[in-house]
């Protein structure tokens, strides 16, 4: 049976700061969002920031609006003040999947649940999700 | 897979071009155009070839033309066009643009950032068809402009596009950037043009891979020494010619 809602899991890189946060992340990625297509399309997008380590971070996003996160990412010129970039590494169907082929980006991941600022060191404990 | 290309980068130093084009090559493009001044050496032309090289990315030079009048243009065109993959017109005016349009010489159409000065109209579009020319679009500007003055270049970016479309100019995608933090992936100028400008991700994609690339392609044809015209090349020159192709010996 078909899933209703079909996402896709995106590795960014941030380049031009030593460290991102994901509330930083996600109000930078929002502004763009917002910027280029609006509150319609920040709607469309659903994008959530999974993971955020270090300069590496898994947005979650809705598989229709891949295009409109990519451009809107593309916009993003600068961070807290500093001229940044931020890099699509690897897209993925399934967390699964972009964690086995983002292994070597993504070494050690630190979650951050949403709503929930503070680092967890260990691997993610998804459920039905084996940590890599 | 599809070969990437960004034909318009361009940096201040020696060292921002090689940062740039270490970042060209790990963002996936394989053919990159550098802007240089006319008066390059050669042996600076060489070395920038040899470190493109190493790295594995295939160099193409650009000279940026910046007429102030069809006289200066033309006579421009003379000076450079056997010296340079890629010849990129900047017009300024009407009168430049429509003449960088008819000529065959002219392989980039260049307009300024600010809609009023982009004169890609229906005429410009039709002149561009029956040449060589194609649209070029430098996508360093959709990042750089923010509010209302990004949202009229987008609209005057989509109706260009439109009129291209139309009379089958060929559009090509490049970066403009100046330094790596500026620069993007193929992918992301796509998603750009796809979600902003109307134009279909593969057209899109085509616009940063294949079209680039052909342009290259035919313009080294050309420059090689056994171009004669179009279509026509020497295969080979000396005396057992005669007697390989005829077999009248």
């Amino acid at each position: 049976m078909p899933r209703e809602v079909r996402r896709r899991y995106v590795a960014l890189r941030v380049e031009g700061v030593d460290t991102v946060d994901r509330r930083t992340l996600e109000g930078a990625i929002r502004a763009a969002i917002l910027a280029l297509f609006g509150e319609y399309g920040l709607s469309k997008v659903e994008f959530t920031v999974i993971e955020c380590s270090g300069e590496n971070a898994i947005v979650r996003c809705n598989h229709n609006a891949l295009q409109m996160l990519r451009a809107s990412t593309a916009t993003i010129t600068e961070i807290r003040g500093k001229p940044a970039a931020i890099r699509i590494v690897k897209v993925s169907g399934t967390l699964k999947a972009l964690r086995r082929k983002t292994r070597s980006l993504f070494k050690p991941v630190d979650i951050v649940k949403p709503g929930d600022d503070n680092a967890v060191p260990d691997g993610p404990k998804r459920e039905g999700v084996k940590s890599s | 897979m599809r070969a990437y290309a960004d034909l318009h980068l361009h940096a201040s130093t020696e060292n921002s071009l090689s940062e740039l084009l270490g970042k060209a090559k790990e963002l996936g493009y394989r053919l990159v155009g550098v802007s240089i001044p006319i008066h390059t050496p050669k042996e600076e032309r060489e070395r920038l070839r040899d470190a493109c090289k190493r790295i594995n990315l295939d160099l193409a030079f650009r000279v940026d033309l910046t007429p102030k009048s069809p006289r200066e243009l033309l006579e421009a065109l003379r000076a450079v066009r056997r010296r340079f993959e890629l010849v990129s017109v900047l017009c300024l005016s009407k009168a430049v643009a429509r003449c960088a349009a008819r000529d065959r010489r002219v392989d980039l159409l260049n307009f300024p950032p600010h809609p009023r000065g982009r004169f890609f109209d229906r005429s410009e579009a039709e002149l561009a068809s029956n040449s060589l020319s194609c649209l070029e679009i430098n996508m360093n500007c959709l990042l750089e402009l923010r509010g209302a003055s990004r949202a009229r270049l987008i609209s005057k970016l989509r109706r260009e596009l439109k009129l291209a479309g139309k009379f089958g100019v060929p559009v090509v995608l490049s970066s403009g950037a100046k330094h790596p933090l500026t620069l993007r992936g193929p992918r992301e100028y796509a998603a750009l043009a796809h979600t902003l400008l109307d134009m279909g991700l593969e057209d899109a994609l085509d616009a940063i891979s294949e079209t680039p690339k052909s342009i290259v392609e035919r313009n080294r044809e050309k420059l090689s020494p056994n171009f004669v015209a179009p279509g026509i090349r020497v295969v080979k020159v000396g005396g057992d010619c005669r007697g390989r192709s005829g077999g009248d010996t």
